[in-house]
């Protein structure tokens, strides 16, 4: 083949390019310190580092949201501890109370002590972390537990359709019925003979009407119990007028067992309760949950989230047939005491228990997510480093390999320009005279 | 017999023809570096013998230039992929730049810091801070869709005006070529000549011209060329030209469409005709290419927007309840009787709260997908809420959803199963109608961050709608619920960088290519130096030894006149 001046050219120029080229290429890595500096370098590297730095970076979050649920954890455990002192304390005092061993002074002094314990179970179902509510479920910025008030005006209702109002019934003017006295039961008191107070004759359910009490003379004040049933809890039924007379004003000495009284004309009262009508009770514990049964879930992992709450519902109010409403509990075992009733207190050590291992159950689940949490934290602190090592074999230069790279392409680089300078420089107008 | 007169003549003719070869190699050495140049060559022929057979010596024949017409051919088939590869090279890396996540300020970035900020918010819903994250960072990701959107379409317009250039310099060179092929003719009229530097000069107008577009062209017997791009435009023919030009006319706005113009100014649109050289490239990556790496971001915008409107629109945030809301989309007359689309088969509701965020009535309607318009929907909703003092449905002049309770009252969404708060736009996250191109966080999420929603029901702890939102960075969302969003979009990274390397080795192995044949080519026409000098020393000695041929002769002629 003919060489010509531009053939020459054209070699030595494309042979320079190129090994500078090369040269350059090495050049950016070195000073950039990555192998991977365009998507284009390498596509299918490019995408798994991305991969790689998206779960890290994600990862990184989810480390963090476990720490700040551990923490919270943490402080959920310690309260739960608490709660589980003061429940073992109780209990102690509860067993040395229980049966006839006791007298009466001691066990006043003893129930001052529930009553303060009450008092700190509620404060600490209501602990906060920062201004968060620990126990309130998702609700978290309100109190867990919020107390009742002691009235509730009784819902009337007549072969079970409500009815609005006592007053229309009875038609006598600003006339109520009102329940005093808090229970978790669901008690229902039902006119079996009609007939004015001391005539009229009734039944009381504790259980929404399933089982009733034996029949007993209606009252002005009607202590509600199905003494057949459950424990007494002292809720009353009490017929008044707007300022808390007519029920409250009957003096002692009333006798409702005969027909008609001497000092007191009892149709001018007026009040002739119907046959047939029921009095309903909606349960209303002293303490009741004001939380939320959500709970929150946070993210540990891709797209699986673990709930990280304990609500003061599970921990002191109880779920379900076996739970246990700890404060109602504390709450009769207190009245017991003050009315020095030892046996009434035994009775009750068993539902204490009930209500400690409530809180035993709830510990051991927080202990149980803590655990998780952790075995999350260092499963992800573990993959971040491993995911780190990759992302660096992708991307990242090797930079001993490199520096043998840089090397050859300075030789290779030098000799074209010397064999290009060789090449270019002699010509037969040289060697003319 | 031949006389000395006759010998005188021969020297004379030998003395010029060496004197034009000089000149020749004198003119091949200064143009030994001009661009097209081939090597010309005098060819000298003997003379008519005499009767008695002896030689007349040399006549000179006319100059020629060494060149070879195939190879040249072969150079003008391959140039115009090597002019596509290399545009295409050069506008994809420019995409890649757009795409270019090593800043730390790609897409990839901005969605991965979106979705964390999400994931903080749902393990602390009641924190301001972690609000005031997700909305900064939803701006920032807003902004980065709207940001790559109009950066490729910055580079739309680039390549459109580099077009209207383009289309210039091919009428140039279609002009230049027009107007040697006249001069051609003209100077070869009588066959006795070759114009070798005009012809030498088209061939690298039309070489040119083959780095832009793919062209075709011949020679008619009377030396011109014809020449064709595209697929069939006459772009010259004898000593006429038909010229391109762009106008703005149909198609998109701002999109220069190509037209060619032949005589009688008929016009002919040629945008889709061009298949190899630069400008098919432009046009190809402004019509397709461009536009396609565009609507991949709308896809993920739009899918975003969506997914994420659907869990924010039911949810509530901090005080979220409004009084009154307008659906961002509005229906035109003709709309509003059809029935809605997008929706699904399901239950609506909405709640009624009273100042202290506590929910006091629930409106649930049941919506028929492909069958309700919004008026019926409007229509159920006031005859379930049965009291327009409380709550009201109604439909704006601009064709818009407006509800608005009575004072002390406010509302919230509940349960959406017909999607219709994501069809209208009511309480969304993102506002979107085109998808990456103006994507944007919903006006009253920027007013106020308590609106982001979190939870259901006004609950302030509630994170189960923050959860969802985060978990939709790990759930498969876009193509049919199979990819993820970085899956998807890593896919089209990688399906750029792929195509970026492919074109690179394309590209070089077409150069090489066409190197090759210039190479060849150079090797036939261009000028070797050392040649020519020895021509040239040659030609001297051919010179000087006719020049002592004549004084032989002129001494001979003495010696008979001295006789």
């Amino acid at each position: 083949m003919r060489v010509t001046e531009v053939t020459k050219r054209d070699h030595v120029v494309d042979n320079i390019q190129r090994s500078s080229g090369k040269l350059q290429d090495i050049q950016i890595q070195m000073a950039s310190g990555r192998r991977l500096n365009k998507t284009s370098d390498d596509p299918i590297g490019a995408a798994r580092s991305q991969d790689i730095v998206t779960t890290l970076s994600s990862q990184k979050q989810q480390l963090q949201n476990v720490e700040d649920n551990i923490a919270w954890l943490q402080r959920s455990e310690l309260e739960i501890g608490h709660i589980n002192e003061i429940l073992g304390q109780i209990r102690t005092l509860a067993i040395s109370q229980a049966g006839s061993d006791s007298n009466e002074e001691t066990r006043q002094m003893v129930a001052r002590e529930f009553a303060v314990a009450r008092k700190t179970l509620f404060n600490t179902g209501n602990a906060r972390e920062g201004k968060l509510y620990l126990f309130s479920g998702i609700k978290s910025l309100s109190p867990a537990l919020k107390k009742n008030g002691i009235f509730q005006p009784a819902k009337v209702e007549k072969s079970g359709v409500a009815q609005k109002d006592i007053r229309e019934l009875l038609d006598v003017k600003q006339f109520r019925a009102q329940f005093e006295g808090f229970s978790t039961n669901n008690y229902r008191i039902k006119v079996t003979k009609g007939g004015i107070w001391g005539q009229a004759r009734i039944k009381i359910s504790d259980d929404g009407g399933r089982t009733w009490s034996k029949e007993q003379t209606l009252r002005p004040v009607i202590h509600v119990f199905n003494q057949d049933g459950k424990l007494n809890d002292q809720v009353l039924l009490k017929f008044s007028d707007q300022e808390g007379r007519l029920g409250n004003i009957l003096p002692k000495q009333f006798d409702f067992n005969s027909e008609k009284s001497a000092e007191f004309d009892l149709d001018a009262l007026g009040v002739l309760f119907p046959e047939g009508i029921e009095f309903v009770y909606q349960p209303n514990p002293e303490v009741s949950y004001n939380g939320s049964i959500h709970k929150k879930e946070s993210l540990i992992s891709n797209g699986l989230s673990i709930p990280v709450n304990i609500t003061a519902q599970e921990l002191l109010l109880g779920e379900g047939e076996d739970g246990v409403d700890t404060f109602s509990l504390l709450a009769a075992m207190e009245r017991a005491l003050l009315e020095n009733d030892g046996i009434a207190i035994a009775k009750r050590i068993d539902q204490l228990n009930l209500a400690q291992n409530q809180v035993l159950k709830q510990q051991a689940d927080v202990g149980n997510i803590v655990r998780e949490l952790y075995s999350t934290q260092s499963r992800l602190e573990n993959q971040q480093f491993e995911k780190e090592r990759q992302l660096s074999d992708i991307q990242d230069l090797d930079v001993a390999e490199a520096t043998v790279d840089l090397k050859v392409a300075e030789a290779n680089n030098i000799l074209s320009l010397n064999t290009g300078a060789r090449l270019i420089q002699p010509s037969l107008s040289d060697f003319l005279r | 017999m031949s006389s000395l007169n006759s010998s005188l003549n021969l020297g004379q003719r030998a003395l010029s023809i060496n004197q034009r070869a000089m000149q020749t190699v004198g003119h091949n050495i200064a143009n030994q570096e001009t661009e097209g140049f081939s090597r010309q060559q005098v060819r000298s022929g003997t003379s008519a013998p005499d009767p008695t057979g002896v030689g007349g010596g040399a006549d000179a024949q006319p100059t020629t230039r060494v060149y070879d017409k195939f190879v040249q051919r072969k150079i003008l088939q391959e140039n115009p992929r090597s002019g596509m590869f290399k545009s295409r090279g050069e506008f994809l890396q420019k995409i890649e730049i757009i795409f270019s996540e090593t800043e730390g300020n790609g897409l990839h970035q901005a969605l991965n810091e979106f979705w964390n900020s999400w994931s903080q918010l749902s393990n602390q819903p009641e924190s301001e801070s972690a609000r005031m994250q997700v909305k900064v960072h939803s701006d920032v990701l807003a902004r980065r869709f709207r940001n790559m959107h109009s950066q490729l379409d910055g580079l739309r317009k680039e390549i459109n005006g580099r077009l209207y250039a383009n289309i210039n310099k091919v009428n140039e060179l279609g002009q230049k070529v027009a107007e040697l092929n006249r001069q051609i003719n003209l100077y070869e009229g009588g066959g006795q000549r070759n114009a070798n530097d005009m012809r030498d000069a088209r061939n690298q107008a039309i070489e040119e011209l083959s780095d832009l577009v793919d062209i075709n062209s011949f020679e008619d017997p009377n030396g011109r060329t014809t020449v064709i791009i595209g697929r069939d435009w006459t772009l010259v023919e004898g000593n006429n030209r038909y010229q391109l030009e762009g106008t703005m006319k149909g198609g998109e706005l701002g999109m220069l469409r190509v037209d060619g113009v032949s005589t009688n100014d008929n016009r002919r649109d040629l945008t889709r005709t061009f298949r190899e050289g630069e400008m098919s490239e432009m046009l190809r990556m402004r019509d397709e290419t461009i536009v396609n790496y565009q609507h991949n971001l709308d896809e993920i915008a739009f899918s975003l927007a969506g997914k994420v409107n659907r869990i924010h629109a039911t949810g509530t945030g901090i005080n979220s309840a409004a009084e009154m809301m307008k659906s961002t989309f509005g229906l035109n007359l003709d709309a509003l009787n059809q029935p809605l689309p997008f929706l699904k088969d399901g239950i609506f509701q909405l709640h009624l709260v009273d100042p202290h965020n506590e929910i006091l009535e629930t409106y649930e309607i049941e919506i028929q997908a492909g069958k309700d318009t919004l008026p019926d929907i409007v229509q159920r909703l006031n005859q379930t809420i049965n009291d327009p003092g409380l709550l009201q449905a109604s439909i704006e002049s601009d064709g818009s959803l407006l509800l608005q309770s009575a004072p002390d009252y406010k509302f919230i969404f509940g349960e959406d199963q017909s999607s219709i708060t994501q069809v209208l736009g009511l309480n969304s996250f993102f506002d979107t109608l085109k998808g990456a191109e103006d994507i944007q966080l919903s006006e009253h999420i920027r007013e106020n961050t308590n609106n982001i929603s979190t939870g259901k029901d006004l609950i302030p702890g509630d994170n189960r709608v923050a959860l969802e939102i985060a978990k939709l960075q790990t759930r498969p969302t876009m193509r049919d619920e199979t990819m993820t969003f970085d899956e998807y979009y890593n896919g089209v990274l990688t399906g750029m960088g792929l195509k970026i390397q492919r074109n690179k080795t394309e590209q070089a192995q077409q150069e090489s290519m066409v190197r090759q044949f210039k190479e060849i080519r150079s090797s036939i026409s261009a000028v070797n130096m050392d040649e020519e000098l020895t021509d040239m020393m040659q030609y001297q000695k051919a010179y000087e030894a006719s020049a002592r041929f004549i004084g032989t002769v002129d001494k001979m002629m003495e010696t008979v006149i001295n006789m």
